[in-house]
């Protein structure tokens, strides 16, 4: 009996360590960060931007805030993310959907961006 | 006597110039700073002026960070490997004072949650820039109001990689500033991985990393900072070349990075109507590299608030004894 409890609790001890060490290490800080801050800071002495590889913070990936950058994405973040304002976004002119996106990108306000498709929606129905 | 004429002359030139240099010193940078000509590159000492201005929300007449139903703003911060721990609070900020008053802005924040809540701080600021700013803290436990002297700017703010300084305390003056050229940003802000787009207390959910200042024109600004064995040596800031946002800002000591504080900007009105400096913060977030601890402020866009019917009479010690416990 005994020398089933001194077996167990080892092995509970080492489940919970290597639980809690793999918790961290899932929320640890992203290198691939400071690696994409120091390559664009280098920027400013040689003049030559040098991306580091494979990295999710300059533009190049399916993250949603990058695919927000275009009209197209911004459009399918609408579709998605707000289906009862892309009804009336949809129909909209180009020039609307792009003054939209515009502002979305000057004052980061997805709200305001809700309204301002209603609001040139009745303006076009005047 | 021509000569005396000549001592008196020189002597009136001098003074006036002391005068001059003197009020300029105190002044500092206010409300009435123009924004430059559209054709101008300024200079250095000038966009660190602008970025001060924008800082400092002086293209509003008060600027509020307030409730809204179970909405506020948070303050997190996460040592590393440890649990975020949340602070709630709001802010309202009043730089509508005349022009003869001796006072240039006064700054109230309420805490509503964590250790510090129900405590209440006023913080006033005066054109006089050698006058320390003077703090009143609401005490819930003691239901009296205490006076502080101003903190350190190396302070932390809140307890998060924040400093005073950072925060509110440094001035362009404290620091010698040169323009290292301008470019493109590259990056996306930084955000706690963790957090990233989740629901959280308070903030509903908690944005994504902002992308949007990709690929926007911006200065690099080097300030080398005048305090002798300072935690610092020099910073780098990346000002927006149109709003004077300051997007990013990395700090270092010996040659080494060593702490960034990104900055997610949303400009109050669309572009091309209004002050471009009329800005508001949509989240800050900090990294300092030798402790690996993050902090990150997040202000909903529903809370802030601008230009509202408050009286000055707000920002006193009335408001701060109203406070509940």
């Amino acid at each position: 009996m005994l020398s089933e409890t001194t077996r167990i609790v080892p092995l509970i001890s080492a489940c919970l360590l290597i639980g809690i060490c793999q918790t961290r290490s899932v929320f640890a800080i992203d290198p691939g960060y400071i690696a994409a801050v120091e390559a664009d800071v280098a920027e400013f002495s040689s003049n030559e931007f040098k991306p580091p590889e494979n990295s999710s913070w300059l533009g190049s990936t399916d993250h949603e805030a990058l695919q927000m950058m275009d009209v197209e994405g911004f459009s399918d973040y609408l579709q998605t993310n707000s289906p009862g304002s892309y009804i009336f976004y949809k129909k909209l002119s180009q020039e609307y959907k792009e003054r939209l996106h515009k502002d979305y990108l000057s004052t980061g306000d997805i709200d305001r961006v809700k309204q301002d498709i209603f609001k040139y929606t009745r303006e076009l129905k005047q | 006597m021509n000569k005396l004429d000549r001592l008196q002359k020189i002597t009136i030139c001098l003074a006036l110039l002391v005068g001059v240099y003197s009020f300029d010193i105190q002044a500092g940078v206010g409300r009435g700073l123009a924004y430059p000509p559209p054709d101008a590159v300024p200079t250095a000492d000038e966009i660190a002026n602008q970025v001060y201005f924008a800082n400092h929300f002086y293209a509003f007449d008060n600027f509020s960070i307030k409730r809204r139903g179970k909405t506020l703003s948070v303050l997190v911060n996460k040592s590393e490997g440890g649990s975020p721990i949340t602070t709630a609070l709001e802010r309202h900020l009043n730089n509508n004072y005349e022009e003869d008053s001796a006072l240039r802005s006064r700054d109230l924040a309420i805490f509503h949650s964590g250790n510090l809540r129900g405590t209440g701080m006023l913080v006033t600021e005066y054109k006089d820039d050698e006058k320390n700013k003077d703090y009143m803290v609401w005490l819930p436990r003691l239901r009296k109001i205490r006076r502080f002297a101003q903190p350190k700017h190396d302070d932390a703010w809140g307890g998060s990689v924040f400093t005073f300084g950072d925060v509110t305390l440094r001035k362009p003056n404290d620091e010698t500033h040169e323009l290292l050229g301008q470019k493109k940003m590259r990056t996306c802000l930084g955000m706690i991985a963790e957090l990233e787009g989740k629901l959280y207390r308070f903030t509903g959910r908690v944005p994504e990393r902002s992308c949007r200042q990709l690929d926007r024109e911006v200065y690099g600004l080097k300030s080398t900072t005048k305090f002798d064995n300072w935690w610092y040596d020099y910073r780098i800031s990346y000002v927006d070349t149109e709003s004077f946002a300051d997007y990013r800002t990395l700090y270092y000591k010996q040659d080494k990075l060593i702490k960034i504080i990104d900055r997610d900007w949303g400009l109050v009105n669309t572009e091309g109507e209004g002050d471009p400096r009329a800005l508001f913060w949509k989240y800050w977030y900090g990294l300092d590299l030798r402790t690996g601890q993050e902090s990150l402020a997040v202000i909903p866009r529903k809370v802030v608030d601008f230009n509202s019917d408050l009286r000055n009479s707000f920002w006193t010690e009335r408001t701060l004894r109203k406070i509940k416990r």
